[in-house]
């Protein structure tokens, strides 16, 4: 593994810790709170006969108050986090993009084009602050954005002096200051900020939840018909090209598949989540298996079941969700490592 | 750049694309393969009926791809077929590379000169009329690169036309038998004989050459005065 994925690995899977032990602070208490919202929508929403009531803490402290749903009970039963309406809307949201975004992080660690994830999810951040400050559609702007900018990349080859790594740094820190200066004018600009970062998976709309499905087919169309020129025009684009293979056009289909999931994957996941599905599950895939078949098995089979298990995780110790999925992919993919090593 | 290229290749051709290094020998073979686009005069394309294999130089594929040698052996017949290649004909061209028995092997963890025959496997699988090879020897050993040739050679022989790439004069010295020398802008076809003397090779690569014969091999160096 490139030490400069390790890197990338760290550079996610810390800020996911920090954010799972928060701290009561001055922005903490000063930014809304979307554990209100989320009380308020439960409590608005129809009641489900046969489910147990949602636990709903209205006493605590204002000290203690901080950005992150709460859901501590007393129930002994393992199941109960997956009886809540919301939980389960939250869990089919949370596979459905992680198994899209697993999969063409396959594609993104294999030709060495993380860094491209990246810039793709800021874009698609940017595009979101766009549309909240012009009171525009948030989603489709990210996705327009996101696929302008992959078509912009996928196809285009500028000479210049400068790598292509930095150009998409270029792109990465102006989207970011767009995004925070968008956010910063917008009347909800911390509380979209922290939304945007950390998703919002447990109260994910109706919308949100089809559009996240339509994406999944979608990737899994595109990349089941066309599965082997896309291998092959990232294994050895050049002996494609002189086989008659339209190398630009295939690079394109990627790179747009690529945008679409991120910037659909993003507002229902946030920033953190969206790339760590990219990224941590095709590692472990690399890390288990032989052939490419079966480094995308373990790659979306590492990514749903850490989507199920960090949404129980977070249920039950009242973890922030996005951050409780990244880490327990970490924790499959050190697993996965030890064993890779022992067995070798 | 290249300028005013005139090059025929002929079936049953064993033509050795020769020249110092940053002269144009990849520009031109991308030229004939039709990946780039002359900027004036005609590229006359081959027969659509005849199949080209295409060997690349290992430095430009991607060893992080968790594929074993059955996996790249059989993307060379998925490239133009939509059908698989079925095990028998992917064994074929394992095995007339030397690799029959190895089919599972992790691509990645095969020496140089392995991975080098599993590129010509995977050229081999569509049975091409025309072989063309873009430095095979590259970063290999003395016996490596004698199998490298020695299995061009066989393959020649067995009526593939055959371009080979390459920048060491003393391997194309010894099993072509046309030479397309590149450097400075032009290129100078011929045949060995032609082509592989001493005053020729001394202007084109801007120091002393001596070609010499040691038992009815010919050897080319560089003449060590000329450094001095």
């Amino acid at each position: 593994m490139r030490s400069s994925t390790l890197v990338l690995l760290f550079a996610l899977i810390a800020p996911a810790l920090f954010a799972a032990t928060p701290a009561p602070g001055p922005a903490a208490s000063a930014a809304p709170d979307p554990l209100e919202a989320l009380e308020r929508r439960i409590e608005e929403s129809p009641p489900n006969p046969g489910l147990p009531p949602i636990p709903v803490h209205h006493d605590v402290p204002e000290e203690h108050t901080h950005p992150q749903p709460h859901f501590h009970h007393e129930s002994h039963d393992v199941f109960f986090a997956f009886r809540a309406d919301f939980m389960q809307r939250a869990i089919l949201a949370g596979v459905l993009a992680s198994l899209a975004c697993a999969w063409l992080g396959v594609f993104v660690v294999l030709r060495r084009m993380v860094f491209v994830g990246i810039g793709l999810a800021e874009v698609a951040s940017a595009g979101v602050a766009l549309g909240v400050y012009m009171n525009w559609p948030p989603v489709t702007v990210a996705l327009l954005a996101t696929m302008s900018f992959s078509a912009f990349a996928g196809v285009v080859r500028l000479r210049g002096h400068v790598s292509p790594e930095s150009r998409i740094g270029l792109v990465y820190v102006i989207a970011g200051a767009l995004a925070v200066i968008m956010l910063a004018r917008s009347g909800t600009g911390e509380a979209e900020q922290l939304e945007m970062l950390q998703g919002s998976l447990l109260t994910i709309s109706s919308s949100g939840l089809v559009h996240l499905a339509v994406l999944a087919v979608g990737v899994a169309l595109v990349h089941v018909f066309g599965y082997r020129r896309l291998v092959a025009v990232s294994f050895d684009p050049l002996t494609a090209h002189v086989a008659g293979v339209r190398v630009w056009a295939w690079n394109l289909v990627l790179f747009l598949t690529l945008g679409a999931g991120i910037s659909i994957s993003l507002q229902g996941c946030g920033l953190l989540l969206v790339f760590g599905y990219l990224l941590i599950p095709a590692v472990t895939g690399l890390v288990s298996g032989r052939r490419l078949p079966g480094v995308f098995a373990v790659a979306l089979a590492t990514a749903a079941i850490s989507t199920v298990s960090g949404l129980w995780l977070a249920f039950e110790w009242d973890w922030p969700p996005g951050p409780a999925i990244v880490v327990v992919m970490t924790v499959a993919l050190a697993v996965t490592t030890l064993v890779r090593a022992i067995l070798d | 750049m290249l300028d005013k290229v005139n090059l025929d290749v002929v079936r049953g051709d064993y033509l050795g694309v020769v020249g110092p290094n940053g002269a144009g020998k990849s520009t031109l073979l991308l030229g004939l393969l039709g990946v780039l686009v002359p900027q004036a005069g005609e590229r006359v394309p081959p027969p659509p009926s005849l199949r080209v294999g295409y060997v690349p130089q290992r430095g430009s594929l991607d060893e992080l791809f968790p594929l074993t040698i059955r996996d790249v052996v059989m993307m060379g017949w998925e490239l133009y077929r939509s059908d698989s290649p079925g095990a028998a004909r992917v064994d074929a061209a394992l095995e007339s590379v030397g690799l029959k028995g190895l089919s599972d092997r992790r691509f990645r963890e095969l020496s140089g000169g392995q991975k080098q025959r599993v590129l010509i496997g995977r050229a081999l699988v569509i049975e091409p009329e025309l072989l063309v090879l873009d430095e095979p020897t590259n970063g290999l050993d003395l016996p490596s690169e004698h199998a490298i040739m020695e299995l061009t050679a066989r393959l020649h022989r067995d009526g593939r036309s055959i371009i080979l790439v390459t920048h060491q004069l003393n391997l194309v010295a010894n099993y072509a038998r046309k030479l397309a020398l590149v450097g400075d802008k032009v290129v100078v076809t011929g045949t060995t004989d032609e082509l592989l003397v001493a005053d020729r090779l001394t202007a084109m690569y801007g120091t002393r050459v001596r070609v010499a014969e040691v038992d009815g091999y010919r050897v080319i160096v560089a003449d060590p005065e000329a450094h001095l």
